[in-house]
């Protein structure tokens, strides 16, 4: 059929029958009748769920950033009643904090951060989850759990094992991945002053960076306290049922990060593709520029992770700039997405260097090779 | 401005149903999941009604939704089986065979999701561009490629 045009097409496409498998209807049907049921099933708990996930992250380390959103493939199997389930938990507990028994030991902490990195990075995962009780006397002495009621964390007291730490972190993902799936689908509307100036940046950044329509998105905002960070959050649900979160420092105009949350953009079966990554440099050109000054460029670099067999982990790439008064922005490009879905700002690279070393130790352990290719500031220009 | 009701839900998801049906089998190949990403995209824009603008947009709007749906679908599925049991993601043996419509499904991702909203669902290029945000000159680019890769498979 050399000769195909848009109107034969249409003509063949207009007698093709397309028919769903039996029982669609009636599925249609069902759904439709329980629609009230299933607002009523969604509850609320997306500021304590973000409070408790971003301060768990951010604590001990400054590697926050890119995986703020980032799922885990360990995620991808909780069922909806599991989700439910810990959502409802977050909900009923009568505090909105984490507390812990005790305090973790320094090795306790040190081996905490590089699990948490092996889960994000590996997938390494617990051989079981994280024991849960419904109240404190119910509590087995020296043995790991957690108390729903009092959202309190009972350790042994004796040093934890690698198990016991990484059925923490699995928790943790798992709750805050639930919470925010599920909270995502009742987001509220709040914008009190000063707040609204936030939103109003985070709208901003959103726009300039993704070129998107925002009108009829709503907004939440929540402000992240701990003893040590304070951090403002915007969250934007948008009418085609997108969503984008902006991190703000206190009395910062300038965002850390602004994300497009995606469902996943992790996956593990994309080949490196050095002229792809070459390719997308003009998309971070159009995005930097909206906010430096290209020529105060000192550095810039292709950073990726891979193994042996040449597949992309994650498929991920970062592109780093490193400006002349020692800021950067990072800009994380998806393979999976074809886009670019997170840009973050560092007021000090040298943090950033710091976790990158770490990581590294970490990956190495793991068998996976970091390649960084840096950029001449001129090509960059030019490209 | 008033949001639809329920009853008003419904009836346009009843009148959109199979065109539901069809963009997502488009995007995942498979009839199980595509059922799954359809009622998870009428959940998500039951609870987001208040969102649309107009009810003339309904179609696109839910359209879209079923889009982002069904690829978030797509990328777990295919993370979690992409080994194991990439067969799944084939057409299943009791969906009813269309010559055009297996062409189609032959396109890769990009291009069927545009021939599906463009032939079948008849959006203009730039109705598609605002859908999935991407640049109307790449729907049509993707449009075109779509025409020659029909070429060769009908």
């Amino acid at each position: 059929m050399n000769n195909l045009t848009d109107e034969k097409i249409r003509k063949l496409v207009a007698d093709s029958k397309v028919e769903p498998p039996e029982g669609y209807e009636d599925k249609i049907d069902s759904l439709l009748n329980q629609l009230d049921e299933s607002e009523k099933k969604t509850r609320f708990a997306w500021k304590r769920a973000a409070a408790i996930f971003i301060i768990f992250l951010l604590v001990g380390s400054a590697g926050v950033y890119a995986t703020i959103s980032g799922r885990n493939r360990n995620l991808e199997n909780l069922s909806d009643t599991q989700k439910q389930q810990f959502l409802d938990d977050a909900s009923e507990a009568n505090t909105e904090r984490d507390s812990y028994s005790r305090e973790l030991s320094d090795t306790e902490e040190e081996r905490l951060e590089e699990l948490k990195i092996a889960y994000n990075i590996e997938g390494k995962s617990p051989q079981k989850s994280l024991s849960l009780v419904a109240y404190g006397n119910q509590v087995t002495e020296n043995k790991l759990c957690f108390v729903t009621s009092e959202s309190k964390f009972y350790f042994p007291e004796r040093e934890m094992t690698d198990e016991e730490l990484l059925e923490i972190i699995d928790f943790y993902y798992k709750r805050d991945y639930s919470i925010r799936a599920l909270g995502e689908k009742n987001v509220q509307s709040r914008t009190t002053v000063p707040e609204d100036h936030i939103v109003q940046l985070a709208e901003k950044y959103v726009k300039s960076i993704y070129d998107i329509d925002l009108s009829g998105s709503k907004y939440t905002l929540d402000k992240i306290e701990d003893s040590e960070i304070t951090v403002y959050l915007v969250g934007i649900s948008t009418k085609d049922a997108e969503r984008y979160e902006v991190t703000f420092q206190p009395d910062s105009d300038m965002f850390d990060s602004v994300t497009k949350v995606n469902s996943d953009n992790f996956v593990d079966d994309i080949q490196v593709d050095r002229q792809l990554y070459r390719e997308k440099l003009t998309d971070t050109k159009d995005i930097i520029e909206k906010f430096a000054d290209l020529r105060q460029i000192a550095g810039s670099s292709i950073n990726y992770v891979y193994k042996d067999d040449g597949i992309l982990k994650n498929g991920i790439i970062t592109y780093a700039f490193e400006m002349s008064d020692g800021s950067g922005y990072f800009l994380y490009y998806s393979c999976a997405h074809d886009e670019i879905y997170s840009m973050v700002y560092m007021k000090d690279m040298n943090s950033y260097y710091e976790v990158l070393e770490n990581n590294r130790k970490v990956e190495e352990r793991l068998g996976f090779r970091r390649e960084k290719v840096e950029l001449d500031p001129v090509v960059f220009l030019s490209e | 401005m008033s949001y639809i009701n329920k009853e008003e839900f419904a009836e346009m998801v009843k009148t959109y149903q199979l065109e539901l049906y069809r963009l997502s089998f488009a995007i995942l190949r498979n009839e199980a999941d595509a059922q799954d990403a359809v009622g998870d995209a009428i959940v998500k824009a039951y609870e987001q009604r208040r969102m649309l603008g107009s009810k003339e947009k309904f179609k696109s709007w839910i359209m879209k939704i079923v889009v982002n749906t069904s690829k978030n679908m797509l990328r777990s599925k295919h993370q979690i089986v992409y080994i194991e049991d990439m067969p799944e993601m084939k057409v299943g043996a009791s969906e009813k065979r269309d010559e055009v419509w297996d062409a189609v499904l032959e396109l890769d991702y990009k291009h069927r999701v545009v021939v599906v909203l463009y032939y079948y669902e008849c959006f203009s290029a730039k109705e598609i561009s605002q859908m999935l945000h991407i640049p109307e000159g790449t729907i049509k680019s993707r449009l075109a490629r779509a025409r020659e890769k029909l070429k060769t498979l009908l």
